[in-house]
């Protein structure tokens, strides 16, 4: 398959799972954010421009199924995308604890930021209170998520290397 | 990956992106963000069948595990149950299933004859993915004449408000969002109010220290502000707060809809019969 469209894939089901397996199933704090999980595991595999593209996509694909205000989570995305992809170059990429490290963190600085973006908005917003009680365990349950799909990836590529056809897969250091 | 040397062709690219969708972000907070733009249509256009298909298949599961699974796991234990007793039964759960959807559908046809304004029934087919912000999907749009702004409503009282449309599918605003603002009265003193969400909950705004407000209390919608009929319920007060230095009092609200358990709701789409 194409891999545009399996990302493609990717995304609409990361969208199904949240926005009603989970959402039905699970409390507000419980809930991961697969879409931030499809958005790091794409840093170490898509190339700078393959990349900005599909932060795009998922911004907008978030933006849509969401009540905020349009362009807020493109731009948050984006801002994560940029600062994770320079952050990669300083660090040891291929690290599985830095990967979860980053959908831990990312989750806490997604509310941050657009709780701070949100300021300029004299309609939407998202109380600090709130943020504070969901943000920490949401982060904790993304990042264990993020943990469980890597340990998944591994076992499949470990098991039938080069069916998952992702470049640079053997590099993580996933065992 | 490309080194960061390699990639510095990009990064004039990468802040023209950034400034243009900070443009788009800057143009919506002016704009008061109404509507939905061609990006939600796209999305929603192909999220809605999918999710509808989920939810059918997931409301079923649900029955099952709900209904069935855990009679079979009593059958299991009784060996004197036979094939045709486990499909009576499972028979049985489907007609139990169709007459609670039924008496649901009666109670939200009932209301609707009461409020005396034309209405559209949905069903609930997705909620919001953010995680911070409190929406749902349903399964009419704009082929069904919704459009922004437009009340939601159950039997049990008030649910929230459109805030995108597209053809098939609609997001409503959840009242217990913190940006969903509704104006209120509180129906044993008829003191005015502001009911504003919380996330979980709803909370009164500007309401005078001196205003009588008791725990038990009901909150109606006060018909004020447009988009709900009077009368409809918001929610019970549950506690009260008030310090003798404040203006305002501290009011939190239990709303009326159970949020985690909506599945049919009516969409109020006009003035009046």
């Amino acid at each position: 398959m194409n891999r545009w469209w399996s990302l493609l894939l990717l995304v609409v089901s990361a969208l199904v799972l949240q926005g009603t397996v989970f959402a039905w199933f699970l409390p507000v704090p419980l809930r991961p954010q697969l879409l931030l999980c499809l958005l790091i595991l794409s840093l170490p595999f898509l190339s700078y421009r393959d990349g900005l593209f599909f932060t795009i996509l998922l911004g907008t694909a978030k933006e849509a199924l969401s009540a905020s205000v349009p362009g807020i989570a493109v731009l948050v995305y984006l801002l994560f995308f940029v600062s994770g992809r320079l952050l990669f170059r300083r660090f040891n990429a291929e690290s599985l604890p830095l990967l979860v490290f980053f959908s831990f963190a990312g989750v806490l600085l997604e509310g941050g930021i657009s709780s701070l973006l949100l300021l300029f908005s004299d309609q939407k917003r998202i109380p600090l209170e709130y943020l504070a009680a969901v943000l920490p365990v949401q982060a904790s349950v993304t990042a264990l998520l993020f943990a469980a799909i890597l340990w998944g990836i591994a076992r499949i590529d470990r098991y039938s290397p080069g069916f998952l056809q992702i470049r640079g897969l053997e590099n993580i250091g996933l065992d | 990956m490309k080194s960061w040397r390699d990639e510095k062709g990009t990064i004039g690219i990468t802040l023209l992106v950034l400034f243009l969708v900070f443009l788009w972000y800057s143009y919506h907070l002016r704009t008061r963000g109404g509507g939905a733009t061609l990006a939600d249509r796209v999305v929603l256009g192909v999220m809605g069948p999918v999710m509808s298909g989920i939810d059918a298949v997931a409301q079923g599961v649900t029955d099952r595990v709900e209904h069935y699974f855990w009679l079979v796991d009593t059958a299991r234990t009784n060996d004197l149950l036979t094939q045709e007793v486990a499909l009576l039964k499972r028979r049985l759960v489907d007609l139990e299933e169709l007459k609670s959807e039924n008496a649901r559908l009666n109670r939200l046809l009932d209301y609707r004859q009461s409020v005396q304004r034309a209405a559209v029934a949905a069903r609930v087919i997705g909620e919001d993915v953010s995680g911070w912000f409190r929406s749902v999907v349903i399964d009419k749009g704009g082929n069904d004449r919704l459009q922004e702004g437009m009340a939601v409503v159950v039997a049990d009282g008030v649910v929230g408000r459109i805030v995108k449309t597209t053809d098939t599918t609609s997001q409503v605003l959840l009242a217990i969002d913190p940006s969903s603002v509704i104006g209120g009265i509180v129906q044993r003193t008829r003191t005015r109010t502001l009911c504003r969400g919380d996330g979980d909950s709803l909370s009164l705004e500007f309401t005078a220290n001196r205003a009588d407000i008791q725990p038990g209390d009901l909150v109606i919608s006060s018909g004020l502000l447009g988009t709900f009929p009077k009368g409809v319920p918001i929610g019970k007060v549950a506690q009260v707060e008030k310090s003798e230095y404040d203006f305002f009092q501290q009011v939190i609200l239990v709303p009326s809809v159970d949020f985690s358990r909506l599945e049919e709701v009516l969409v109020l789409t006009g003035g009046g019969y």
